[in-house]
């Protein structure tokens, strides 16, 4: 699957419906989006669209420097992580599986040192995306 | 009135004895070297840090201060913004000391920290603007009293000090690379490289990077081989625009605001020279006086500003808390007006 978006307020729009479209199982399993691109693909821009989704209301805004940022939204918590700055983190350092609850929403940016626990986790909606500038249209990969 | 202050938002242990507007004492144990091998803060690892330091901070604190617990008349303590596991540990602390010792505690907004910061040597004239940057904050706000704020802007995605650290690793100068960005900035032509302003037609006194910082990566891409000449133009035309969308949004939020006689200018950024100058010629300009904290300690997150924010905010009417104060990691200063 492949979505292709020329502005921000598109790859928002389809975040927000990708969200919407699995709210049905989320009392069960938490929604985890991995999105795997370089700077200025657009991560961000989704992860605004995910929190559209869930009606919060705060400014979503990079999680760099504190690696996670929760925000309290409709059912669960919109969970925010990036791993920019630490490329090298475990699953056990981050305390991941507290926030691997039913009814929360994880974004997880530049994911690669969680990827594998990620992917055992069989109780989580796992969406792998990779999103890419390409000659300013935004490409996203379903992996 | 002579406070302890407690702040463990992010990744500093700090404590400070205060008396009004002076500093009897500010001790910061940095956590700095720990998070670097990981590259960033993490958030349990601060925790657990802060909970084997903070007994230490706090005796040195009253020591240094020469300062016992009789003569301490309150406590100050950060509940938000800031890393959720990490203002617990503060909290906590503050409230068994207050139950102890018998002491009023008050809750202070560490954003509110960063503009009492700067008032050491003279006193608020309100209203004031203050334009508080950071690593992980960069806010434009409105103070028509200590217990009354706006946040008439703030950066839609990153911080500036964060846009600083991400050019920095496309430069090559590793993580943090922020400082060295502002170094080689100093070295570069500022013209070499056009890029564009963020945020200039959008109206509002909101401020974003991520269009500046996606620029920044094409032009690198464009440039092929980069020598030192090259980085520091760069690094200097960066730093050009990006301090440019600030100036702007200053100028027109001091021309909404024609009464405003202080600007407070707070936060880690507000140790960044070339932004120090020429946001003193815009209120040299304008008859504004710029204020900013007299020393790198109080710029960075430290807990003698709480210290200077519970007692600015005691005199504006704050009152003690009765019960039990519950952390806010996303804590505007909006919600602290309690006017």
């Amino acid at each position: 699957m492949k979505f292709i978006s020329d502005s921000e307020e598109k790859t928002r729009a389809w975040a927000k419906q990708l969200v919407q479209g699995n709210f049905s199982n989320l009392s069960e399993s938490p929604l985890v989006f991995t999105l795997q691109g370089e700077m200025g693909a657009g991560k961000t821009q989704f992860a605004k669209g995910v929190a559209e989704a869930l009606e919060i209301k705060e400014i979503v805004t990079s999680p760099s420097y504190v690696l996670i940022k929760e925000y309290a939204g409709y059912l669960g918590n919109f969970v925010h992580i990036d791993c920019w700055r630490t490329p090298a983190i475990s699953p056990e350092e981050l305390h991941l599986d507290t926030y691997l609850k039913p009814e929360n929403v994880l974004v997880i940016e530049w994911p690669a040192p969680l990827l594998d626990y990620l992917r055992s986790r069989e109780d989580i909606r796992l969406i792998m995306l990779e999103l890419n500038d390409t000659g300013g249209l935004r490409e996203i990969n379903l992996l | 009135m002579k406070l302890l202050a407690i702040d463990t938002s992010c990744d500093e242990t700090s404590v400070a004895v205060t008396e009004e507007n002076h500093i009897l004492s500010n001790i910061i144990s940095s956590q700095v070297k720990d998070h670097q091998e990981f590259g960033g803060v993490v958030p349990f690892l601060a925790q657990r840090l802060h909970r084997e330091r903070i007994d230490a901070v706090i005796e040195l604190s009253l020591m240094e201060a020469k300062v016992g617990w009789p003569e301490i008349e309150a406590i100050a303590v950060t509940y938000g913004p800031g890393l959720a596991p990490a203002l617990e540990v503060g909290l906590e602390k503050a409230q068994e000391l207050a139950k102890l010792h018998g002491k009023p505690l008050y809750a202070v907004n560490h954003m509110a920290g960063h503009i009492a910061s700067v008032f050491t040597e003279t006193v608020p004239a309100y209203p004031l603007l203050a334009l508080l940057l950071s690593g992980g904050h960069s806010e434009l706000v409105l103070a028509r009293s200590f217990s009354s704020f706006t946040i008439l802007g703030q950066t839609l995605d990153d911080a500036l000090g964060e846009a600083y650290d991400k050019v920095g690793k496309m430069l090559g100068f590793g993580y943090p690379g922020g400082k060295l960005v502002a170094d080689a900035a100093a070295e570069g032509n500022d013209q070499a490289y056009e890029l564009p302003v963020p945020m200039l037609r959008s109206g509002d006194l909101n401020l974003s990077y991520s269009g500046l910082k996606n620029a920044v990566r094409l032009l690198i891409a464009e440039q092929g081989e980069l020598d030192r000449q090259k980085i520091v133009d760069i690094a200097a035309s960066f730093e050009r625009v990006a301090q440019e969308s600030v100036l702007r949004k200053v100028t027109k939020a001091l021309e909404l605001y024609p009464d405003v006689q202080q600007l407070v200018f707070g936060g880690g950024v507000a140790a960044n020279k070339r932004l120090r100058t020429s946001l003193n010629e815009l209120c040299v300009e304008r008859g504004v006086t710029l204020l900013t904290p007299v020393s790198m300690d109080l710029c960075t997150d430290n807990a003698a500003m709480i210290g200077l924010a519970a007692w600015l905010g005691i005199k504006a009417g704050q009152k003690a808390v009765e019960s039990y104060a519950d952390r806010v990691p996303y804590l505007s200063l909006e919600d602290t007006s309690f006017d």
